[in-house]
């Protein structure tokens, strides 16, 4: 996406009907964005879907949203290792 | 506009779990402004439901269809062709749109998913606040176009009530004092003298007090 402020709900929740078990959203850090709110929309929808998730009885703490400088492999991989790690302790997607 | 907000996912769903095949609709006008019954908001809560369906291993089929307008023939008959292939319709639009659905489609049930609230304005990204109270008898001209119907908390029409402190209503600290507003406002314009004229009792009949009201416009009926 050209910025995270892209990331509209819908998505993230699509992703969850096609069956993934968890879902990250990286941004900008935060004071960085070429668009100055884009990372900050980002925020406030992924705590949308979170609170979504909970009501739906998914869990919110499937999707997360980290800050992240563009071009940080090793951090986006280290990310995702936690991510991997998470899903042991919260089990697949109830509703794949 | 009508201001809305969607009922909480735990109400709609109860209200939906005893049917297989579900409609949901949306409204493209007043309800789609306020971030509650838009084409957006059709689909999040078709997505979410479909989850939680899934979840409890209950079959549901789920459709979704957004129309600019529930409250008119020309705009609802879009919906025709899904509405007869439904059990049932959650409507997204206010109150004054659900009623139609049911009044055009009796056949099919309706169902309210949004709590319309007040007819407001957006005062800021993320603020709806309540303007007018649909009294009827519009008297924004002699309160210099602000509501004391709709923004005083005790409707006083005669004057402040005294219990404001620093422009604030003593009953929502929150909340503007609206009679402070209105002196302002015709300081401002130099025109205080002006609320010193004698205004009647209101007369109520025109509001939602007096029942169901009905407007008919001859110059508009073929």
């Amino acid at each position: 996406m050209p910025c995270s402020s892209m990331t509209r709900e819908l998505f993230l929740l699509k992703a969850f009907e096609a069956g993934a078990s968890a879902v990250v959203v990286l941004v900008c850090p935060e004071g960085t964005c070429r668009y100055l709110e884009g990372n900050l929309r980002a925020r406030k929808r992924v705590a949308q879907v979170k609170k979504l998730l909970d009501e739906v009885g998914i869990g919110g703490e499937r999707v997360n949203l980290f800050n992240i400088p563009h071009g940080d492999q090793s951090g986006a991989d280290g990310i995702i290792q936690q991510t991997i790690s998470d899903l042991v302790r919260l089990g697949p997607n109830p509703a794949a | 506009m009508i201001v809305g907000q969607q009922k909480p996912f735990a109400e709609i769903k109860a209200s939906v779990h005893p049917y297989s095949k579900l409609l949901i609709l949306g409204c493209g006008t007043c309800v789609k402004t306020c971030f509650a019954g838009g084409e957006d908001e059709v689909a999040i809560l078709a997505s979410c439901l479909r989850l939680a369906f899934r979840k409890d291993g209950q079959i549901i089929t789920i459709d979704e269809l957004t129309v600019e307008r529930q409250c008119e023939d020309e705009f609802l008959k879009e919906a025709a062709p899904k509405i007869a292939q439904t059990e049932a319709v959650l409507s997204l639009a206010c109150g004054a749109g659900v009623q139609m659905v049911a009044s055009r489609y009796a056949g099919t049930p309706v169902l309210p998913g949004v709590n319309t609230t007040f007819i407001g304005i957006l005062e800021k990204q993320g603020l709806f606040t309540e303007e007018c109270s649909g009294c009827g008898n519009c008297v924004l001209g002699d309160f210099h176009a602000i509501c004391p119907l709709s923004r005083c908390a005790k409707k006083l029409l005669n004057g402040p009530c005294g219990g404001s402190q620093n422009g604030k209503c003593e009953v929502n600290r929150e909340t503007d004092c609206a009679w402070q507003l209105i002196i302002d406002r015709a300081k401002a314009f130099g025109q205080l003298d002006k609320l010193a004229t004698y205004v009647p009792p209101k007369d109520w009949r025109t509001s939602y007090a007096g029942g169901p009201r009905k407007l008919v416009r001859e110059d508009l009926v073929i």
